[in-house]
């Protein structure tokens, strides 16, 4: 038996009969148009997407096994570059300032610049920054990769939620380990400036520590870790995000890696301004006085 | 007449402008082999993809045991997945784990009653499958890159059927392997079907093995011009008589002759060009 037979009309359609100026300028309307719906979809499809990611963590948690792989991956493979960049940083802001203090007859002060510039500032991006190059362009990169052959479609198909399995897993540990790459960049930065002042450009040990201890607080620690969550959490969402909606083929891969990056970057560096603004605010209404981290 | 296992109601489905399929019906008897058959980019693997619930259809409905598949929630929606096995074109292996944890994922995530009656991991089981399809012990410490195409298909299908699913669906089970391997995995097929009974539902473009394996073809066909899809139900009915269809679209297709396509497909070109562009003038 055979169905009832479709035609098939092969011809192709005829001439437009939208041209001329006035057409152009729709078409440039309706693009504009279709952009903005697109980014307006694109927001909330990643608010929808960072709500399931969340509301996984009320209801089931990853597999223990999962989690320490990734753990691994995220965290300890990632602090040898961490507190490389971390040391180098320190020693370049001693250089950098060392000239203009130098001139006041301030170079003794350099160390409470460098430690509160690192603490409040530098640690948090820079560990964010180094997180987001290393570990989220990998991750678009690899769930890109699943999902352009199938591995995502094939981990659905088996009763298995693909964001409980892969998304959460890399999520948490992104927000939980960026503050232990945070406090490693500090601690590099920290002691990085220190040498650098100390040995190579003579400056006076105690003067040094005193200047250093006391200017900084413990709240420019706690400061600069909630920052590195906020941006732990941001580059968990944006990386997972952009590999599960990896377009086909190889160069869709390489695109969701790099926007993987360029994205987290520029959201970093957003909220790095909320946050502090919104800390600040908090640190002046409630708490004006916090005792010194080193209790100078 | 029993209740269709999967039934298919004015099925449409459309990916932002691209309409694909339009207006499909289709209902699949509890162990029938349904194969379907169409030019690529028709639409076949989308259809296989809105029966499992990976894909939402646009307009229509499919349901599988009397239930929409798209309209569950998370754990029920996981559990019914557990009744069905899904071979992938390219097998869709998990690259970071090894055949064994491929074979065992799917026990590892729902622990069913049987393995957890035995006390064990589902290593029985799966020694049993790799068996069955026809693999040795050695390839269970393996990941999917050191394998050939027809083992990891293979490997697809014994993860497919680790669950013991009600329906398996095979996206082209035989495509890029050789006549032995292609027909190797006809066999295997054939024997899921008589050994577990399952209802299985085969995309494909090989006639060969929907000759074969198939108790009923049908023919997925672009409706509308051939760059905007719109395909419908060209030809439905069995194996035996597909040879001997009167339609001309449907003869050329088993028989595997282009006829006047190549002019069609010019013709259905944007805009007057065609793919030999300016080389062709």
């Amino acid at each position: 038996m055979s169905t009832d037979n479709p035609t098939y009309d092969g011809t192709a359609s005829g001439g437009d009969p939208r041209d001329g100026f006035i057409a152009g300028l729709a078409e440039s309307v309706a693009d504009i148009g279709a952009t903005g719906v697109g980014i307006i979809e694109a927001v909330g499809d990643l608010l929808l997407f960072t709500w399931r990611t969340l509301a996984w963590l009320f209801t089931r948690m990853p597999r223990r096994d999962a989690m320490f792989e990734n753990m691994y991956r995220i965290g300890v493979q990632s602090l040898p570059v961490v507190a490389m960049i971390g040391g180098f940083t320190g020693m370049v802001l001693a250089v950098q300032s060392y000239t203009q203090f130098r001139t006041f007859g301030l170079e003794t002060q350099l160390g409470s610049v460098i430690n509160k510039s690192m603490f409040r500032e530098l640690g948090p991006v820079l560990a964010a920054v180094m997180l987001a190059g290393r570990v989220g362009s990998s991750m678009a990169a690899e769930l890109g990769t699943m999902r352009v052959t199938e591995q995502i479609d094939a981990l659905s198909s088996m009763g298995a939620n693909p964001v409980h399995y892969l998304v959460v897993p890399r999520f948490l540990s992104c927000l939980l380990l960026i503050p232990s790459l945070t406090i490693m960049a500090i601690f590099m930065g920290v002691v990085g400036g220190a040498v650098y002042c100390i040995s190579f450009l003579g400056i006076d040990y105690h003067h040094y520590s005193a200047n250093a201890k006391k200017f900084v607080e413990n709240w420019d620690l706690f400061y600069g870790l909630v920052k590195s969550m906020f941006f732990g959490a941001t580059i968990g969402i944006i990386s997972c995000y952009r590999g599960f909606h990896c377009q086909p083929g190889a160069e869709g891969v390489g695109r969701a890696a790099t926007t993987a990056f360029v994205y987290s970057f520029m959201v970093i560096i957003v909220l790095d301004l909320l946050v502090s603004i919104v800390l600040d605010q908090i640190y002046l209404a409630i708490w004006p006085a916090a005792p010194s981290l080193f209790g100078a | 007449m029993s209740e269709p296992l999967i039934n298919i109601d004015h099925l449409t489905v459309r990916f932002g402008r691209q309409m694909v399929l339009r207006d499909v019906s289709l209902e699949v008897p509890r162990g029938q082999t349904l194969a379907i058959i169409g030019e690529s980019g028709c639409g076949k693997t989308v259809l296989l993809k809105t029966i499992i619930g990976l894909i939402a259809p646009t307009a229509g409905r499919v349901t599988f045991d009397n239930q929409s598949l798209v309209e569950l929630d998370d754990r029920e929606l996981a559990r019914q997945r557990t009744r069905f096995g899904f071979v992938f074109q390219n097998a869709a292996l998990f690259d970071s784990m090894t055949v064994a944890d491929n074979i065992l994922f799917p026990l590892k995530q729902h622990r069913p009653k049987e393995v957890r009656a035995n006390g064990g991991s589902g290593r029985d089981v799966m020694h049993q499958l790799i068996g069955e399809v026809g693999l040795p012990v050695n390839v269970l410490h393996k990941y999917p890159a050191e394998l050939s195409g027809g083992m990891r298909k293979r490997v697809g299908l014994a993860r497919a059927l680790v669950m013991r699913p009600e329906v398996l669906l095979y996206d082209e089970p035989t495509t890029g392997l050789d006549p032995i391997m292609s027909d190797v995995i006809n066999e295997l097929m054939l024997r899921c079907s008589e050994a577990y009974n399952v209802t299985s539902i085969i995309v494909t473009h090989d006639m060969t093995s929907a000759r074969k394996v198939a108790d009923r073809i049908v023919m997925l066909y672009p409706l509308a011009r051939l760059d905007r899809g719109e395909s419908q139900i060209l030809y439905d009915g069995s194996s035996e008589e597909v040879d001997d269809s009167s339609d001309r679209r449907v003869s050329q297709f088993v028989r595997g002759e282009a006829g006047d396509r190549l002019e069609e497909l010019q013709a259905a070109t944007v805009g007057g060009d065609d793919f030999f562009g300016d080389e062709r003038s």
